[in-house]
């Protein structure tokens, strides 16, 4: 089990939530574009990896309790999203990795 | 029985999921078991993110019941020409604003009878009826 906290030792990622987000824990990633893929991968509680930065994003993460939402590619969410998610203590992670580059990355630094 | 309705406005991708939010909060008051409000909090999203971009606007009833849970989804239309078609996993005639927004890959209403307990559809150009159930108890979760 790693915390989101782990994660953002690199400075590769920066943690766009509150600060109590980052004691989120997490055993599994799951890196997709559709979120009914998501849904339906969801049971685990993986943290999402994701390029699309819809409020979608944020309904589907919160709706599965999923602890990190991890923004590849640069895309930001707005403040709205952004304060919605600390409301339901899901962590918002931006890195200008791409979702490849941020899986292989993790399992580089063996949290995969 | 408790019995709650919320409206759901077609293509408001800002309050999609409002409805399923409420319920999810509900759900939490009652403590029921978290697999199982995952698989209703599941389906229920689903099919609201359905509502949104398929019709014209509706509204879904949720009914807490002593034994079951109950979801009735409604819209007024246009309806679903072929239901066993659209529920062919990958079928989608979503548009491209439903896909950038992570949507309209076909797998809504898959999704929404894996995770339930009994689905049915029914639908006429006059407007759409999902209903879902899910079975509460031990057996169930």
């Amino acid at each position: 089990m790693h915390k989101i906290k782990e994660l953002i030792i690199s400075d590769k990622y920066k943690v766009i939530t509150n600060e109590h987000t980052l004691e989120n824990t997490f055993n599994v990633v799951y890196c997709c574009d559709l979120l009914s893929a998501v849904i339906k991968h969801g049971s685990k509680n993986p943290i999402l990896i994701t390029q699309i930065n819809s409020i979608t994003t944020i309904g589907v993460a919160t709706m599965l309790d999923l602890p990190a939402v991890i923004l590849t590619e640069g895309k930001i969410f707005g403040m709205e999203m952004i304060e919605k998610a600390n409301v339901e203590g899901l962590a918002i992670i931006y890195t200008e990795l791409t979702s490849a580059e941020t899986i292989l990355d993790l399992k580089a630094r063996g949290i995969l | 029985m408790v019995k709650q309705e919320h409206q759901i406005i077609a293509r408001n991708y800002e309050l999609a999921g409002r409805a399923s939010s409420k319920l999810k909060r509900y759900l939490k008051e009652l403590n029921i078991d978290k697999h199982l409000m995952k698989r209703i909090c599941s389906a229920s999203y689903e099919a609201e993110i359905n509502v949104v971009i398929h019709s014209v606007g509706g509204y879904v009833i949720f009914e807490f019941h002593d034994t079951y849970i109950e979801l009735n989804f409604y819209d007024d239309g246009p309806g679903i020409l072929d239901i066993n078609l659209a529920m062919t996993e990958g079928y989608s005639t979503a548009s491209e604003n439903a896909q950038h927004n992570g949507f309209g890959a076909g797998m809504g209403l898959s999704n929404i009878k894996n995770c339930s307990d009994e689905m049915i559809l029914t639908s006429s150009i006059d407007g759409t009826h999902l209903k879902i159930i899910f079975f509460l108890g031990e057996n169930h979760a």
